[in-house]
């Protein structure tokens, strides 16, 4: 089982990726690790917010519904979500819906965190009040 | 014609509130002039900066609007405060989206408003001031 670290401004918690679920997606984003890139709050979706980098993903998914691995059209605090034609992560850390201008989408659900999320939604939540913050994605043994 | 100045991160701007479409509401925001608080973007609605302050809230559902246009300011019952549309944006809430008063309008400067809302997106929240012109 694929685990990842994630450190926002300081706060780290630990995940699990769906490899189950999205493996090409999954095995994509692994190759990508460490990564590094300032996030933002979201401004359509509620208590989550997003990379804004992209990420360094180029996989044909035409072939599988909506054009994603696991494609999901809700998310639970702590769900980390990926928008292909955004190449961007979003993680949601309280009530949350991933939406744009056009309203709520479908994103490929990749993972999730692990245990208490109160510190880390704390400070996803500060996102709004300070802007933007760093966040680390690293991969664990 | 009740005309407010919106004083934004070393900006200036103005404003027209709809007394005749929204005279209750609009005479509330009024009396509580001068405000100053805080902004920052919503989390739910899209473009849209909301200023936190606390204006007396009548029971009034005065001039609802759906749909909203850059330049729009808008007035949100149980929440309070008031909201300034940038670009695309639509009150919404977990719930889905829901009407709101419209309260007034931007006299121009919406292309300063949207990047001082890309400003506080990427650099957090900004005070803004609102007084009598």
């Amino acid at each position: 089982m694929k685990k990842i670290g994630i450190e926002l401004d300081g706060v780290p918690v630990t995940a699990v990726l769906y490899e189950d679920l999205a493996p090409l997606t999954v095995a994509a984003l692994w190759a990508c690790l460490p990564f590094e890139d300032r996030v933002t709050h979201g401004k359509w979706s509620g208590d989550m917010f997003h990379t804004n980098e992209e990420l360094p993903i180029d996989l044909d998914m035409a072939q599988f519904p909506f054009g994603m691995e696991n494609p999901v059209g809700f998310q639970a605090p702590g769900d980390i979500v990926y928008l292909p034609v955004a190449r961007e992560i979003a993680i949601a850390y309280g009530e949350a819906r991933f939406a744009w201008v056009a309203g709520a989408m479908m994103v490929s659900g990749l993972g999730r965190i692990e245990g208490d999320l109160a510190a880390f939604a704390k400070k996803a939540e500060r996102l709004m009040w300070e802007g933007a913050k760093t966040l680390t994605l690293r991969r664990l043994p | 014609m009740k005309r407010m100045i919106v004083e934004f991160d070393d900006q200036q701007f103005e404003a027209v509130l709809f007394e005749d479409r929204a005279p209750i509401i609009c005479g509330n925001i009024w009396n509580a002039l001068p405000l100053e608080g805080p902004v920052t973007n919503t989390k739910w609605s899209g473009d849209m900066l909301r200023l936190w302050v606390q204006i007396p809230e009548p029971p009034e559902h005065e001039n609802m609007a759906q749909l909203h246009n850059p330049g729009d300011i808008i007035f949100l019952h149980k929440w309070n405060g008031l909201r300034f549309v940038y670009g695309q944006a639509r009150m919404q809430g977990p719930s889905g989206a829901h009407p709101t008063p419209l309260v007034g309008r931007m006299l121009g400067g919406v292309d300063a408003l949207a990047a001082l809302g890309r400003r506080v997106e990427w650099e957090g929240a900004r005070p803004m001031r609102l007084r009598r012109a």
